[in-house]
This record gives structure tokens, C-alpha cells and sequence, in this order.
């Protein structure tokens, strides 16, 4: 199999690879940091406790927690900004990868090689994909590395996958943003677009854990099937792996109709 | 692929397409190879492209011969990039087909480009990738690379293969869009404008590359907006403006049909009665002592009348592209 564009691909997201890898690491790093002084200060709790149950309710799910925990702070202060940040850079990479393309018109060099739109879109898309599963990777080792030197309390497997667990939203979110950049013709709009969903479905995301009435409707976005905050402490659900993965594939298959029939215009 | 075929003269082996008159790059013998008339190598029928509301080109067709180079001639915003982009499928047409070695342009195309070399009208390279690493992307794709043939072809184009993409200049990456389109040996050539932005030597390199590629049995379908350069390569001539195909004629008529720009200073002043009305001349005008003369087909008679006088400076250029398309096809500018 010809795997050129998914090589050349894999360079081309080298650097946001690095960047929201090291970035990340870091953010973990800090937390961790952070985590021995919060748990010998009881006083934290008792504010905690002292929140309005909205906000509690935002930062916890199913409202009350504690930050003397580790396993309710990095979820509540890293875990669950974790997809909205890598969707941040998906969406980025996503319009550079396809329209950026056209709008840099090195799609006509691309397109005049032997290879059909589908197999270079799908390998672009695979390419994406490796670096969506490498940063959380990088992030699972910084939170195993600076947790060393105190007792987190679950067993060090669980925050090394801890991460992972956005990669099913992570998939269906490259699908989602890739068939809008498929039928797109400039970055622009893709950009405007994907940060309007990511951003979006966040907001849902909160108010449908704040109204109880609404409480169907976190359904309704992608965030709902990162399941980093309940895979924590009782490991994966298949059936949110199983809604992405067709997410995921509705979407791409989608991405590459589009794709296939779209005039590419320079 | 194009079959082999063996001069009767000199008994060389050569490519060639079967049924087209050839010249043999050994004995120069004229003639012409067995077999059947060949399908065009490039057949356009009705084709239509509308951008939006606007329709760039309109019920176009056209058959492009295998092994000659063709040349698709017209101003701005003709519409010959547009043509030229469906034809390696990036757009689809609105209405009509086109089909290049038998296959269909749109639906067919990443199995046409085995086959066809390609260098775009607006070409952009990926400018972080050196040229080597570029050419290397490129043959990863394709399966493979002749690496004779690249390092043959650097040389000619005088080509730094170490340099990246971002630092070479217009002309210098235009070589390296030739080089990319030229070392898969493909059957046929598809070139927007491939002279733009090299010197006149490089121009004349490629224009010697293209001839070349024809004596091989190849086909080229470039575009261009000069005269002067179709007239240089190519042996038939497609015109087109604001999408619509105006004709297509061999060099030789088009040779005959356009005129040419004479611009003469005398040394003393010239009267205009000495030239008006000379075989071939279609206008005249002194000023001072330049005279400007327009004229079609041979210049002798001119030539001649010019001799009378003391001739300081001579100069001839091709009359502006669009003039001739006024004055033979009517019509004023749009
Ligand atoms: N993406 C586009 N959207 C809308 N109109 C377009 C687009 N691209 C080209 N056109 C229009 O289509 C017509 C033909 O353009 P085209 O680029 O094919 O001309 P051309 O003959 O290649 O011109 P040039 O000699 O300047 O390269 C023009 O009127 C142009 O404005
Ligand atoms: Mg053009």
C-alpha cells in the first residue's frame, strides 16, 4: 500500500505534535505539582463545600467532590479540558491539512499524481488520527512521571490511560471537522466553523449538567462521549467507544463523498 | 504505452504513435508509421464549466492528436486554466466530457495520471521540502523515480536539487515544476504556461525539451499567451476568448493570417506613399522619421522599400495577441 501522503502528512503535523504534546505535559506537570500543597490544606474542602451546587456541578459530576481527592482535582482541573483543548488544535490541523491545500494551491501538484482524492484524504485523515492518539500518549507519560513524588491513590495504569480517553471524542471530532473542511474552499470557514461546534458543544455540554431538565441533551454533543471522568475510577464503557467509532465513521465516509466530488478550487 | 517502432531508413528503434507522420531522430527519414489513424489523445466534446453564475467556458471541443504539441492561445480570463484544471479532473465539468488517452478526465483520473506530466498554471511546490526531498514525495507516490533521467534533467534545467523549495526564485521553482512533470517520461504533457517566468535561454531549453518529447511520440497540450512561442513549437493552435473556442489552425496558416508589427528609423524622414501600399502591408504610419508598419505574410516588398532609405534601426514584433483576434474574428475588445 501506497502510504507516501500519510508520511508526508505525519511531518507536515510534526510540530503541533510537539507543541500541544510539551504544552500539555506541562499543564499535567503544574497540576501535579500543585496537588501535595492542596491536599495538606483541609480548608480547600470546606470551600468547595461552600459553592453554589451550579458550580459545583460544573466542576464535578454529579455535583459534590473533593479536591483533597486526586483522582475528582486532575479531572476536574485538567482531565475535563482535555478534549476541548486537543479539538482547539484538530480543527486547526484539520483545515490546513485539506483546504490549506487549495488555498496554498499545492493541491494541483498533490492531485496530478497518481493517487484518487479518497486515498489521499483517508491517509491525511490516518495521519491526523496518529497524532490525535500521540499526544494523549505523551500526556499519560507526564502525569505518570510527575505524580512520582506522591501517592495519587489509584494505581499509576489508570492515569497513564486516563488520557486515552479522549480519543474517541478526538475521532469523531476529526470526522465531523474533516467533512466540513471537505466541501469547504478556504481555511477560514473551517476554522469559523469547528471552533463554533467545539466551542458549542461545550456550552451544551455544561448546561445540560446544570438543568436537570436538559440533562438529555449533553447526548446531543461529542463531549459526552469523552469519557475521561468516569473511566478513571471504573475503566472504559464500551458503548461511548462504540457511538464515537460510528461517529466516526459516518463522518468520514461522509468527509470522503464530499471530497471526491468537490471542485477544487485555487 | 506507446508501441516501438523501427525506421526504414536507418533501422533505429523509436516510440511512436501509430498512424502519425514521424520524423527519425537518427537518419532524419520522413514518414509515416504503420497501423490505423489513432484516437485523439485528447478529445473534448461540449465542454462547459460555470463558476457559480459565471460561465468560464462555454460548449468547448476539441481533439488534440497524439504526438503533435498543441498550443491553446488566449488572453486573460480566457478560460485556459479552467479547461486545462478539467482536465486532470480537479474541476468537474458542468456540461460535456473530456477524455484524455481514452479515459475519462473527471471520473478516471488517478489512473490517467500515471500518464500524464503535469505543470500548473499558478504552480506551488511545498516551499519547506527541498527540491530533492519534493522529487523523492513524488516518486514515493508514483512507485518510482528514474534516477538517470532526474539527474539529467537537473543538469539541463540547471537545477540545485539541495535547495529549498521556499528560497528559489520564480524561475528557478517554475524548473523544478517542469523537472516534476517531465521525469515520469509520461505519454502526455499537460503545461500551463510552462514558460512563465524563465529567461529567454531556459525558454528556449524547454521549447527544445517539448520538440524532443514529440519526436519520442509524445502529445503536449500547453497553454500560452504568446504568439511568438506557439509559433515556435507547436503545430496546431487552439484560440480561445471569454470561454469560446474561436478556431484551431495549423502554424503555417496562422503564420499567414497574422500580422506583424515593422518599426523602421530612417535616417531621413520617410514619405508614407513609399510603403501604404505594398503586397502585405494592412496599415502604415510615419512619425518623424520612424515609420510603423503592420503586414502580413512575407515582408520582402517592405524590405525592400525600406532599402532606398538609410536604415538606422529596424525592429519587428509580433502585433499584440488580442489585435488578432479583433481583426480576424471580429468583435471588439470585451
Ligand atoms: N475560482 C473561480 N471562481 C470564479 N470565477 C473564476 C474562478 N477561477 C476562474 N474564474 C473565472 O473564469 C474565467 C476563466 O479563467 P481562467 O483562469 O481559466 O483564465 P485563463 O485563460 O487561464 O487566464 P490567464 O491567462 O490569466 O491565466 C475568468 O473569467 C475567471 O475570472
Ligand atoms: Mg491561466
Amino acid at each position: 500500500m501506497n502510504v507516501a501522503v500519510f508520511r508526508k502528512t505525519l511531518w507536515d503535523l510534526r510540530w503541533g505534535l510537539v507543541g500541544w504534546g510539551v504544552g500539555l505535559a506541562i499543564y499535567a506537570a503544574l497540576m501535579n505539582g500543585l496537588f501535595p500543597s492542596l491536599k495538606a490544606n483541609p480548608a480547600l474542602d470546606a470551600y468547595v463545600e461552600s459553592l453554589p451546587e451550579e458550580i459545583s456541578r460544573i466542576f464535578f459530576e454529579g455535583g459534590g467532590g473533593s479536591f483533597t481527592d486526586y483522582g475528582t482535582f486532575i479531572r476536574a482541573e485538567f482531565l475535563a479540558f482535555l478534549p476541548l483543548l486537543l479539538s482547539i488544535w484538530i480543527v486547526g490541523a484539520a483545515a490546513r491539512i485539506v483546504v490549506g491545500e487549495e488555498e496554498g494551491k499545492t493541491v494541483d501538484l498533490l492531485l496530478a499524481q497518481p493517487v484518487s482524492r479518497a486515498s489521499a484524504l483517508l491517509q491525511k485523515m490516518a495521519a491526523l488520527l496518529a497524532v490525535a492518539v500521540a499526544v494523549p500518549a505523551v500526556v499519560g507519560v507526564a502525569l505518570v512521571l510527575s505524580s512520582a513524588t506522591f501517592d495519587p491513590g489509584v494505581p499509576r495504569w489508570r492515569l497513564l490511560s486516563a488520557p486515552f480517553y479522549a480519543i474517541p471524542f478526538l475521532v469523531a471530532m476529526e470526522g465531523v471537522v474533516v467533512a466540513v473542511a471537505a466541501w469547504a474552499h478556504r481555511r477560514g470557514p473551517v476554522i469559523f466553523a469547528g471552533a463554533v461546534l467545539a466551542i458549542g458543544w461545550y456550552l451544551l455540554f455544561i448546561t445540560a449538567r446544570l438543568q436537570d431538565s436538559l440533562e438529555s441533551l449533553r447526548w446531543a454533543t461529542l463531549y459526552a462521549y469523552y469519557d475521561g471522568n468516569n473511566g478513571f475510577h471504573e475503566g472504559p464503557d464500551p458503548a461511548y467507544w462504540l457511538v464515537s467509532v460510528i461517529l466516526a465513521a459516518g463522518t468520514t465516509w461522509l468527509a470522503v463523498v464530499l471530497y471526491r466530488r468537490k471542485d477544487l478550487l485555487t | 504505452m506507446s508501441p516501438t517502432f523501427r525506421c526504414p531508413s536507418c533501422g533505429q528503434q523509436r516510440l511512436g504513435t501509430s498512424g502519425l507522420p514521424l520524423v527519425c531522430a537518427s537518419c532524419g527519414f520522413a514518414g509515416t508509421t504503420p497501423g490505423p489513424a489513432p484516437r485523439p489523445a485528447i478529445e473534448i466534446r461540449e465542454f462547459s464549466k460555470r463558476y457559480g453564475t459565471s460561465m468560464a467556458v462555454e460548449a468547448l471541443s476539441l481533439d488534440v492528436r497524439a504526438g503533435e504539441i498543441f498550443g491553446f492561445l488566449g488572453p486573460n480570463g480566457a478560460g485556459k486554466t479552467t479547461t486545462i484544471r478539467c482536465l486532470l479532473g480537479f474541476l468537474r465539468p458542468t456540461r460535456g466530457s473530456l477524455h484524455v488517452l481514452g479515459l475519462d478526465a473527471w471520473s478516471q483520473a488517478a489512473i490517467l495520471h500515471h500518464r500524464i506530466g503535469y505543470v500548473p498554471g499558478e504552480l506551488a511546490l511545498y516551499d519547506d521540502l527541498t527540491v530533492e526531498q519534493l522529487l523523492r514525495f513524488i516518486a514515493r507516490i508514483r512507485g518510482r523515480i528514474d534516477e538517470a533521467e532526474r539527474a539529467r534533467l537537473e543538469a539541463r534545467l540547471k537545477i540545485d536539487p539541495t535547495r529549498r523549495v521556499r528560497t528559489l526564485s520564480k524561475g528557478n521553482k517554475q524548473k523544478v515544476g517542469l523537472l516534476q512533470a517531465f521525469v515520469h517520461e509520461p505519454p502526455v504533457l499537460i503545461l500551463d504556461e510552462p514558460t512563465a517566468g524563465l529567461d529567454p535561454l531556459m525558454q528556449e531549453e524547454v521549447h527544445e525539451m517539448l520538440r524532443e518529447a514529440r519526436a519520442q511520440g509524445r502529445t503536449v497540450f500547453l497553454s500560452s499567451h504568446g504568439l511568438r512561442e506557439v509559433e515556435e513549437v507547436c503545430d496546431r493552435i487552439g484560440m480561445i476568448r471569454d470561454g469560446r473556442l474561436l478556431t484551431v489552425e495549423s502554424v503555417d496558416e496562422l503564420k499567414r493570417k497574422a500580422p506583424r508589427l515593422f518599426e523602421f528609423e530612417f535616417e531621413d524622414e520617410p514619405r508614407i506613399e513609399e510603403f501604404r501600399h505594398l503586397a502585405g502591408v494592412t496599415d502604415a504610419a510615419v512619425q518623424g522619421r520612424t515609420l510603423r508598419v503592420h503586414i502580413r505574410g512575407d515582408a520582402d516588398a517592405l524590405v525592400k522599400a525600406a532599402a532606398a532609405h538609410r536604415v538606422k534601426r529596424v525592429d519587428a514584433r509580433d502585433v499584440d495577441l488580442e489585435e488578432v483576434f479583433f481583426r480576424h474574428y471580429g468583435g471588439g475588445p470585451p
